[in-house]
């Protein structure tokens, strides 16, 4: 018993909007990972999903929250967050991934091991350092650099990839910052935002390259050039929010 | 000042429509910068069909030589203001939803994880008091 309490905690959230012939795969493949001295726990924030996403998450098993209505990615992200949060302590790592089986959960410990190296507080996985990036989407190709290029400029940070949804944050950095959780302005395009309002409260980025799998079924629910859009609107709202000037003065 | 129908009946829609603003503040289902919007509004057409000089007089104020281009001018500017006003409105809205949404969620999970908590705790109890 108390072996257990002493282990660092891995939480996985998982956000997921009609995946319900996706996300089982995620799940069983999470219940056979091990990583020394970790003991996991996965998070699923259904996004108003009208298929069996929600039942089939509670059957397996995974701590399962419902949004009763649809409010896109970035909303189901800080919910998972919010419930992560409350079953973390601060030596606890919470990992965010998508529920569509592009994330491969196999490379968890790659975000973890370049935690602890680098003393992070925030690690992002990079599609673009990921050794199939030359198969890419077109859309993604031209436009993921500019955005992350962006993003980089303004926070100084070195992403190469800012808009990958696999990252690792550690949970002592994300309870410091959980009260801008609901100063967000454009959820919908979270890593904007985050990264602008996280850079502001000071907390460091590590990058490791991920592989990203193709979708096993169901189809993408972004629109690149839209996404990018909206990503430059978040930029600007933020900007423009006295809650964001207010960060770097706490 | 020339009195037609039209102009009558101008005024009286315009009574018409502030009164009706009116009405709905008092019965509190618009606020207090809709009702002052619209009063204003109905106020303007009504005024503007009584004398019409006024117009005529601002419109030379803002330099333009027809009345009318003026009245659209003016029109124009009212309905962008409506919309912007909408357009927030309708921001905040969609975030107060999402709040809610996301409390709901939260909400849900900690009784589910409470019952859950119950329903192991009770029983180990009932196992405990087994002989």
């Amino acid at each position: 018993m108390t072996r257990e309490t002493d282990m660092r905690k891995v939480i996985v959230t998982i956000s997921a909007y009609n995946e319900e012939r996706n996300l089982g795969g995620i799940l069983d493949k999470l219940k056979t990972i091990q990583i020394p001295g970790c003991e996991l726990a996965t998070v699923v924030v259904d996004d108003g999903s009208s298929d069996g996403t929600y039942e089939l998450s509670r059957r397996i098993g995974a701590h399962t929250l419902r949004h009763h209505v649809n409010l896109g990615q970035g909303h189901a992200v800080l919910t998972g967050f919010k419930a992560a949060l409350l079953m973390a302590k601060s030596g606890d790592v919470i990992i965010e991934m998508d529920g569509d089986g592009q994330h491969n959960p196999d490379e968890l410990h790659l975000f973890l091991e370049k935690m602890e190296q680098g003393h992070y507080d925030i690690v992002v996985g990079s599609r673009i350092l990921g050794s199939n990036y030359d198969g890419a989407p077109f859309f993604r190709k031209k436009f993921l650099p500019v955005y992350t290029n962006i993003i980089n400029r303004l926070t100084g940070y070195m992403m190469t990839d800012a808009m990958c949804g696999y990252r690792a944050f550690r949970a002592s950095s994300l309870m410091k910052v959980s009260s801008v959780f609901d100063d967000m302005l454009e959820p919908q395009y979270l890593a904007a935002e985050m990264f602008l309002r996280f850079s502001r409260a000071g907390l460091t980025v590590g990058e490791v390259p991920i592989h990203l799998k193709e979708r096993s079924s169901g189809m993408s629910y972004k629109g690149f050039v839209r996404y990018g859009l909206g990503v430059l609107k978040a930029i600007i709202k933020t900007f423009l929010d006295r809650s964001y000037h207010s960060l770097g003065k706490q | 000042m020339k009195i037609t129908t039209f102009t009558v009946f101008l005024f009286a829609v315009s009574m018409l429509g502030a009164w009706r603003t009116l009405n709905k503040f008092q019965k509190e289902l618009i606020g207090i910068r809709a009702t002052m919007m619209w009063t204003g509004m109905w106020l303007i057409i009504g005024i503007g069909a009584i004398f019409p000089s006024i117009m005529g007089y601002f419109s030379k104020l803002a330099m333009m030589q027809n009345r009318m281009f003026f009245i659209m001018l003016v029109a124009l500017l009212a309905l962008f203001a409506m919309v912007f006003s909408l357009h927030s409105e309708k921001d905040a809205l969609n975030r107060k939803l999402a709040r809610l949404v996301q409390q709901v969620a939260m909400l849900e999970y900690k009784i589910k994880k409470g019952d859950n908590a119950e329903d192991s705790s009770s029983e180990t109890n009932d196992s405990s008091e087994t002989p």
